[in-house]
């Protein structure tokens, strides 16, 4: 119950926020909310609750994560756009641009006061154990003689981060990505369960996301879309090795607030973020879990931020979603 | 299996049984809560687990969830509002016995069957998991699709009154399932604009409207005096258990398997074990007129599969990584918390661990026996309070649980809108039973059907080409055309 009461009293506390204009310097005087666009127990969570306790030992406030999962996230991330830029609700930002195109609000850049990126986990391409496909080059080529020819699961709604990722390589390879069979799931699990069973032949999704199943060995990855191999998992090539200049892309996840953070407070909490991820208990933990470990400043992650951009309405163009 | 001592002993340590022992009252406490579900007695759990050792977390997670679901049946018999989703199904004929002064008979057979379920659902665990996995592999959209149809299907079995009415609420649910996101190409539907609705509607919210706001309501605008208060002398639960069930064996039977075989498929739960075995235990019982005045019998079989669905959920969760339900995601979730990964690889690496996590379904199914008992006691004030006191309580507690499923006063609203809706149904004769079935399995339906679609390009024979979608889909059509080939039937005996 203890929980419960401590939610409440973060809301109550959330509505007195954003009616009196804190004063940065003294920032934090009371507890700060982070608002984690995703469900109890799941990896975005885990990420958020790791830096959550560290943030609050530095600062000695309460940093209370409030899971927004509904919706796939959207709901959460809008809502921290919409938040009282005053320092006192941050939150975890992941790949954002798609929404904007399917018609759900307008977040861009613009909507984000970017802190600091701390994980980047690349997308990666996986098949059944038993599947005839041996590399990613038999994938490309299949695909470039009968597009129709394999299914390929997004591991969430299409298109997911994951599948965006690939459609890039793809796009690149002069394959036309609306003629593809582009099958949705609901979430990873899900869709390897697809893919094992049969329903599709070639899955996008991250490689810590399957990694329970690579340990099965009920599936292969052919390829992970990195520039290097991954340190977790040194057995899998990345894309590059076997298509020359093949696009890394993956899902990022930064600490943002809404725009408009007094600078203060950024520079307060980018330091502090730098901080922890330096230490070794965050990167020990991250790495148990299989998280990619990326560092990006205020200033890179805005970079990185337009990029995102850029690239997801090259690939939402090539698939039609974009006029 | 000789890893089943050491399991044992590691389960036997002090603050393990101090973890269980706390998790499982703290578990029967929210279940017993209107509006406080088995998901969010665990999901309150986990910042708790953080400081726990790996087999003390799960095992309080295991045991929480075990007491919640049973404890679910509590409020559903004394008070005609289901504690979580689990005991909806079965929450009209509980409460049914319990105005007929049979509370203590009700609450007996809930406690002892929960009991059973649990622990043969825990048998399967220890002695199939690994296999049972593989096979659950097998199971794709195709399959899923099916089944989902075969779950619909039920609702034509679980209501007593007009069919007509019962289709008529079963649509309903199923259109209420198609707000929020277009499965495919991800675009909102019937969403007005407003990101709240872009995740559709959120099941718990509507469950508590349609149970404890309708509930609340039919209190408030009733204008008899207070008779309703049910005097019920609840003594021991266990006396006369035992030949009372007897004759039901068959049905509690159905319910273990049906649970069984729930809980193990990714994406249903205790819920839909409990609708489903519900349904069964009507469609099949030997007394059908009993079965609607007041009969344990759908309580035995639902009661068992709930809770047997719990424990065989973490089939797919050890043994793949893959969720069978909420609860079981949020297991996967302190398991990685804990350095583990979940898969093969965690039975021959950490078998005292995964043994010791199945073996706490044991122990957690045994402790309900005495611990139910305890809360059943006590719960037998909750008739003394007057309902003006009591209701308000209530209500306070269902505004909490549907705030706290997604943090957001959309779900508030979400619930009082359910609760006029509800209200509304119930008054005018139509069950609101099968348009909860409707809104749980209306996304599951529509997402493997256009999954199946876009794998088969549109060939609808291909929902038929696998061997177990081709099996299952033949009994669901058979099943819908059993009612046509009997009046078929019964109309040429007659002229003939």
């Amino acid at each position: 119950m203890n929980t419960l009461l401590k939610l409440a009293g973060t809301a109550v506390l959330t509505v007195a926020a954003s009616s009196s204009a804190a004063l940065a310097q003294n920032w934090p005087e009371r507890p700060v909310t982070m608002i984690v666009a995703a469900g109890a127990g799941g990896g975005t969570d885990a990420t958020a609750r790791l830096l959550a306790a560290d943030l609050e030992e530095i600062f000695g406030q309460p940093f209370n994560v409030v899971n927004r999962a509904e919706g796939g996230g959207i709901a959460g991330i809008t809502e921290l756009a919409n938040a009282a830029p005053d320092g006192y609700t941050i939150g975890i930002l992941f790949n954002y641009a798609p929404y904007r195109h399917l018609g759900m609000g307008n977040l861009t850049s613009a909507s984000y006061t970017p802190i600091a990126q701390y994980n980047f986990d690349s997308a990666a391409i996986h098949v059944k154990a038993d599947s005839e496909i041996q590399t990613l080059d038999e994938v490309i080529a299949a695909l470039q003689e009968n597009p129709q020819s394999l299914t390929i699961g997004c591991a969430a709604t299409c298109p997911s981060s994951w599948s965006s990722a690939f459609s890039k390589v793809l796009i690149d390879q002069g394959i036309d990505i609306t003629a593809l069979r582009w099958v949705p799931s609901q979430g990873a699990a899900a869709g390897l369960q697809e893919l094992v069973a049969g329903g599709v032949d070639v899955l996008t999704a991250s490689v810590p996301e399957a990694a329970s199943m690579l340990d099965a060995g009920e599936i292969r990855t052919l390829a992970v879309l990195s520039e290097e191999r991954l340190d977790t998992f040194p057995d899998i090539p990345t894309a590059g090795e076997q298509i020359e200049g093949a696009a890394p892309g993956g899902v990022f996840r930064a600490v943002a607030g809404p725009a408009g953070l007094p600078e203060e407070v950024t520079t307060k909490l980018a330091e502090a973020i730098e901080q922890i991820y330096q230490g070794d208990d965050f990167q020990t933990a991250m790495n148990a879990r299989g998280f990619g470990l990326q560092y990006r400043n205020s200033a890179e992650l805005l970079d990185w931020m337009l990029i995102h951009e850029a690239d997801t309405e090259t690939v939402l163009r090539a698939a039609g979603v974009i006029e | 299996m000789e890893v089943i001592g050491p399991a044992l002993l590691s389960l036997m340590a002090p603050d393990v049984l101090l973890a269980v022992l706390l998790a499982s009252m703290f578990g029967l406490f929210v279940g017993s809560v209107p509006g406080l579900t088995a998901t969010m007695a665990v999901a309150l759990l986990v910042p708790v687990t953080f400081f726990m050792a790996p087999l003390a977390a799960i095992a309080a997670i295991v045991s929480a969830s075990a007491m919640a679901i049973f404890a679910g049946d509590i409020p559903g018999t004394l008070l005609r509002i289901p504690g979580t989703p689990a005991s909806a199904a079965y929450t009209d004929a509980a409460h049914r016995l319990t105005k007929q002064g049979k509370a203590e008979l009700v609450l007996g057979t809930c406690l002892v069957t929960s009991a059973l379920g649990g622990l043969i659902g825990a048998l399967v665990l220890i002695f199939g998991a690994p296999a049972i996995a593989r096979v659950a592999l097998n199971i794709s959209a195709f399959e899923y699709f099916w089944f989902v149809c075969l779950g619909l299907t039920s609702a034509a079995f679980i209501s007593p009154g007009s069919p007509l009415k019962g289709v008529i609420s079963l649509l309903l649910g199923l259109f209420i399932a198609t707000v929020g996101i277009f499965p495919v190409t991800g675009q909102p539907r019937f969403t007005f604009g407003r990101t709240e609705l872009i995740g559709g509607v959120a099941l718990v919210p509507a469950l508590i409207g349609m149970f404890a706001v309708a509930e609340i309501l039919r209190y408030a605008i009733s204008t008899e005096p207070a008779a309703q208060r049910t005097t019920a002398r609840i003594g021991n639960v266990f006396k006369g258990l035992i030949p009372a069930l007897w004759p039901y064996k068959r049905s509690i039977g159905t319910g273990v398997i049906v649970g069984t075989g729930t809980g193990i498929l990714p994406g249903a739960g205790a819920d839909i074990a409990a609708w489903i075995s519900y349904a069964l235990a009507r469609k099949f019982t030997r007394e059908p007129k009993k079965f609607d005045e007041g009969s344990l019998e759908g309580i035995a079989s639902a009661g068992a599969a709930n809770n047997a669905s719990v424990s065989s959920s973490y089939i797919p969760a050890t043994v793949l990584g893959i969720p069978g339900d909420s609860m079981t995601a949020i297991v996967i979730g302190v398991l990685f918390m804990k350095g583990l990964t979940p898969g093969p690889t965690i039975f021959t690496a950490q078998p005292t661990l995964v043994y010791g996590i199945f073996l706490s379904f044991i122990l957690a199914n045994l402790l309900m026996l005495p611990l139910g008992y305890g809360a059943i006691k006590l719960s037998r004030y909750i008739l003394d309070v007057r309902r003006e006191i009591l209701m308000p309580i209530i209500m306070l507690f269902c505004i909490v649980g549907a705030f706290a499923m997604d943090n957001t006063l959309t779900g508030v609203v979400v619930m009082l809108i359910f609760g006029v809706i509800g209200w509304f149904m119930e008054e005018n004769g139509f069950p609101v039973a099968p348009a909860l079935l409707g809104l749980v399995l209306g996304r599951l339906l529509e997402e493997t059907f256009l999954t199946s679609m876009i794998i088969a390009q549109g060939n609808l024979l291909v929902f038929f080409s696998r061997p177990i979608a081709g099996t299952a889909g033949v009994i669901t059509i058979l099943v819908w055309l059993s009612p046509l080939a009997m009046m078929a039937w019964r109309r040429s005996r007659f002229t003939g």
